[in-house]
């Protein structure tokens, strides 16, 4: 393909400017600032459009050369001949009225599918393969340190990746960095405290299911309350037993009674006394005590009085003088002189009255002691029965209530027995009950111990188990940190395998390729490039491998060139139609024979159309100086 | 007589553990429940029941002390307390030996036991969990007698492993309720008749939507529920939120926009973030900042860089970024695995960095 002219409405500075080309060299001047990038960008826009473009940069690109005044036309055209027809590429870049058509000139109409025929004029290039191919700038380093430098990136570049912009290794390094980053949030231990931790908590567990911690305190209380019940109950009964026992008591002793035997006693004394009494009663009811007893007293003491004064009668002196006796003076002195005749008699009688007398007065002895007795045996007995029964008349009856009233209180004594008998039994029972109660007392406390142990542990436990769930989470965040990881592992994979993949295949095209071009531009001064494991690359003269770093920066450039051309070369083939070869100040580090070299190789060995942008007059000159024929092209 | 049903409250959980709102959320169940038992206070009820997980584990003595005491301030009301799976009762519970107040009917029975309250004519069947799984019918075969009284059921359960549960024959036996427990989503398994209040506060990110408890009425002559109905308690919602990005969007615009609409929505409520859309490659989204403004509990970032594949393609095709997408991309994106995506998106994503490539 070749360029023919270019007419450009409205781009950068230009407007309605228009270029002619030629076949051949092409030799495009024009001061900095001209504008020869603008025409550069222009070609390129015009080959590649200016759309489609995802990032800043080709925004950038379209602001940058949109014109400034607002006449609005941003477009332009390109007339190329191609297979021998000619055609005209029209582009409008205008965001709203983008319009793109290739008309061939001698039918005079657009061509069907303007991308289509594109791609295949430009051999399916791409933009990037464009700029990295047929369009060819500099080294951009000014130093001869930096160009070796971006020199030797652009060779691995190229061989690894197959484009000269890609930077492999830089990338492989990006990568590895970002996985240093993931793994740098890693947290390592987090599987194995996990593990650790539910081991101890395992372990707890086990613990607090050992069996002396059973809660058996439901079981130990319902018997306790049991217990407590029964207390309760033997108290009350234990209460009540002890008042009617203190009843029975004090009823005893208000009747007198401090022992069972002593009823008895009782008993037998009242019936003993009212036996007495009785009697006595009989005896001082009888006929004798009654009636005999007084008249025979008082007749003995008449008669013994009346014996004693006849007595004294006998002395008549005595009698003679008392008057009132003179009356029974005549019976008396009968009597008197009757019985005095005897002294026997007289003795007799008084003995025998005396007798009478002293019998007289025995028997109310008796009789008086017999009524103090009956008095006595009267007020005791009353008093008993007063006391044992409110009653106090002395006889049979009472005798017989106060029997019963005995029995009665011998009844209630062999109660008051019972409840004694009882009562002790309870008072043993309770001695169980506490002694029970204190061991229940005393389980429950361990109960509430060991419930105490357990609570430590159980809070022990459910901290443990928090921590857990908390790195259960971390356990999740590595997970998903190790999947980036995984993935970044992959791409460093991919791409290593591809990059030995290219420069194993690719990458010795390039290099024989261009080794070919480096040869013929340096006139045989080097004969190939050679690239070792380590990416160094070395030159190769005839005896020795020159190391890059210690080449010229003229040399470097040569080098650029080869390796230019042979990857422009490599997508071109062998085709007719090579596509023109455009060098933006490309030879600005050339001294002067390495330019003259590097024309007459150009013009005698690339076939297509060459088109030098230039700064400099040197071009010109050189190009004129050895009669190389071109075209001038002033921008 | 009026009624009050919850379930599930997990009192004593760290929900969110390794997030700093973690203690807060604790706190919020402690007093949400002590909200409930207000509200049981304010609405006279009768009997309020708890169907299992009160507790998040085993409780510990402090934890029966604190909620025996809450307890305490209603004493007319009748509390029916079961253990369900995940605070099961053990030999060596202190359950069994705590005081509780004389309101409390706390069941330690492992087999049904059945409690009759006269003075409202209710009787109570219920039983609590000694294991961890049950796979028993315990409540399908009841044989309750047709008496005059109103009967209800509190149990835990409902599932496979814990205690399976025929719906059929439960709505045909002689039970005017069953209080249910240990499914966390409100539900009316059986209108006005099988109930599972959910959980008390929403424990989780997958616990969206309301959370509360149940309140209703039954009328003891005609032994039927005349009404139930939730009552929201909880104080605060999960919510899944889902932020579209662009190209063009920032990481300070995307921060922002996360912001204000979780605020809009409420900034205690605690939020998963789905981001999906494709966004700039050479943006990289950066939370760490939003972690002190707003309760984020994950963020899922379904985002891809927006890549144009097809034209990287084209204009590399041979070279290493062209080779690259080749080796990793299949035809049908969905066919590709995560790692597979990621390593993609990395590859492209440090080439085209490390490079001097213009797309």
């Amino acid at each position: 393909m070749t360029i023919l002219d270019l007419t450009i409405s409205g781009f950068g500075k230009f407007h309605n400017a228009h270029f002619d080309f030629s076949d051949g060299l092409n030799i495009c001047y024009g001061k900095n600032e001209a504008g020869k990038s603008t025409v550069h960008t222009f070609i390129r826009s015009m080959l590649f459009g200016m759309e489609k473009r995802t990032s800043r940069v080709a925004r950038d690109n379209y602001t940058k050369f949109e014109p400034w005044d607002d006449e609005g036309l941003y477009e332009g055209i390109l007339r190329i001949s191609y297979k021998n027809e000619i055609y005209r590429i029209e582009r409008n870049f205008q965001k709203d009225q983008k319009r793109f058509q290739i008309i061939n000139e001698k039918e005079g109409l657009p061509i069907a599918s303007p991308e289509l025929f594109m791609l295949k004029m430009l051999f399916g290039m791409t933009e990037t393969s464009y700029t990295n191919t047929i369009s060819i700038g500099q080294l951009k380093s000014a130093t001869e340190a930096g160009m070796a430098t971006e020199l030797k990136r652009y060779i691995n570049n190229l061989n690894s990746s197959g484009d000269i912009s890609i930077n492999t290794s830089s990338a492989l390094e990006y990568l590895k960095s970002q996985k240093l980053a993931y793994e740098e949030r890693l947290v390592p231990d987090a599987v194995i405290k996990y593990s650790s931790l539910l081991g101890e908590i395992k372990n707890l567990e086990k613990q607090i299911s050992a069996p002396e911690y059973e809660n058996t305190f439901p079981k130990i209380n319902s018997l306790k309350e049991q217990s407590a019940k029964k207390a309760l109950d033997n108290e009350k009964e234990l209460s009540t037993l002890n008042q009617k026992n203190a009843s029975y008591t004090n009823m005893f002793k208000a009747n007198g009674f401090n022992s069972k035997e002593a009823i008895e006693d009782l008993r037998k004394t009242v019936l003993k006394m009212f036996n007495e009494y009785k009697l006595l009663i009989k005896k001082e009811k009888s006929f004798f005590n009654n009636i005999f007893r007084p008249i025979l007293l008082s007749l003995s003491i008449l008669l013994l009085l009346f014996h004693i004064f006849s007595l004294f009668c006998m002395y008549p002196n005595i009698i003679n003088d008392i008057n009132v006796f003179t009356y029974l003076n005549t019976y008396y002195k009968l009597y008197i002189n009757s019985i005095f005749f005897s002294p026997i008699i007289i003795i007799a009688i008084f003995i025998f009255l005396f007798i009478l007398l002293v019998f007289s007065i025995m028997s109310t002895i008796a009789h008086l002691d017999r009524k103090n007795s009956i008095e006595d045996l009267s007020y005791t007995l009353s008093e008993i029965y007063a006391h044992q029964l409110g009653d106090s008349e002395l006889d049979d009856d009472t005798f017989n209530q106060f029997n019963l009233h005995l029995d009665d209180m011998n009844k209630m004594y062999l109660q008051k027995e019972e409840i004694e008998e009882r009562m002790a039994i309870l008072i043993s029972e309770k001695k169980e009950i506490d002694a029970k109660e204190k061991e229940y007392y005393i389980a429950l406390q361990k109960i509430q111990e060991y419930q105490f142990e357990l609570d430590n542990k159980l809070k022990r436990v459910s901290d443990l188990k928090d921590t857990c769930d908390g790195l259960k989470k971390t356990i999740q965040t590595n997970d998903e940190i190790n999947k980036e990881i995984e993935a970044l592992n992959l791409s460093i994979e991919t791409i290593s395998e591809l990059s030995s993949k290219i420069k194993s295949s690719f990458g010795v095209h390039l290099n024989k390729e261009a080794s070919e071009l480096l040869n013929g531009i340096t006139n045989g001064i080097y004969d190939s490039i050679s690239i070792d494991e380590s990416l160094g690359v070395f030159l190769n003269t005839k005896d020795r491998l020159v190391p890059m770093d210690q080449v010229s920066s003229g040399t470097m450039d040569q080098i650029y060139l080869s390796l230019r051309l042979a990857s422009a070369n490599l997508i071109m083939a062998n085709a007719e139609d090579r596509l023109p070869l455009l060098f933006d100040d490309s030879f600005v580090m050339y001294d002067d024979d390495r330019l003259k070299s590097v024309l007459i190789w150009l013009t005698k060995n690339i076939k297509s159309q060459i088109i030098i942008f230039t700064c400099h007059k040197r071009e010109l000159e050189v190009s004129k100086s050895i009669n190389i024929a071109h075209n001038i092209v002033m921008i | 007589m009026r009624f009050v049903h919850v379930s599930d409250v997990h009192w004593g959980m760290l929900p969110d553990s390794d997030k700093p709102w973690a203690k807060d959320r604790a706190y919020d169940i402690k007093e949400t429940f002590a909200k409930v038992i207000s509200k049981t206070k304010e609405l006279n009820a009768d009997l309020l029941l708890i169907s299992g997980d009160l507790f998040h584990r085993s409780p510990l003595i402090a934890d029966l002390k604190e909620i025996n005491s809450l307890f305490n301030t209603i004493p007319y009301t009748k509390i029916i307390i079961v253990a369900g799976a995940n605070d099961r009762l053990r030999k060596n519970s202190n359950v069994l030996s705590f005081n509780f107040a004389k309101n409390v009917h706390y069941i330690t029975s492992e087999d049904i036991e059945s409690i009759y309250f006269q003075d409202l004519n209710v009787e109570i069947h219920a039983f609590s969990y000694y294991t961890q799984e049950l796979k028993t019918r315990m409540i399908d075969n009841l044989n309750i007698k047709d008496d005059d009284k109103t009967h209800i059921v509190v149990a835990y359960g409902g599932d496979t492993t814990h205690m399976p549960i025929d719906l059929d024959k439960l709505t045909n036996q002689n039970i005017s309720y069953y209080a249910l427990g240990s499914v966390h989503k409100p539900t009316e398994l059986v209108e006005k008749k099988i109930v599972y209040p959910g959980s008390l506060e929403p424990l989780d990110i997958s616990e969206q939507g309301d959370r509360g408890i149940f309140i209703g009425d039954i009328n003891t002559i005609t032994k039927q529920v005349e009404r139930v109905y939730f009552q929201p308690m909880s104080k605060l919602h999960y919510i899944a939120l889902s932020v579209t990005v662009s190209k063009e969007t920032t990481n300070e615009e995307l921060s922002r926009t996360i912001v204000s609409e979780i605020r809009k929505r409420g900034d205690e409520n605690i939020y998963r973030l789905r981001l999906i859309g494709k966004h700039d490659p050479e943006t990289v989204f950066d939370f760490q900042n939003l972690t002190h403004l707003v309760r984020i509990v994950d963020i899922i970032d379904e985002s891809e860089p927006e890549y144009n594949f097809a034209e990287l393609t084209k204009n590399h095709a041979e070279d290493m970024i062209g080779f690259y997408i080749q080796a990793l991309q299949k035809e049908n994106p969905k066919e590709m695995s995560e790692i597979e995506k990621k390593a993609l998106y990395y590859g492209i994503n440090a080439l085209l960095k490390t490079g001097e490539v213009k797309l």
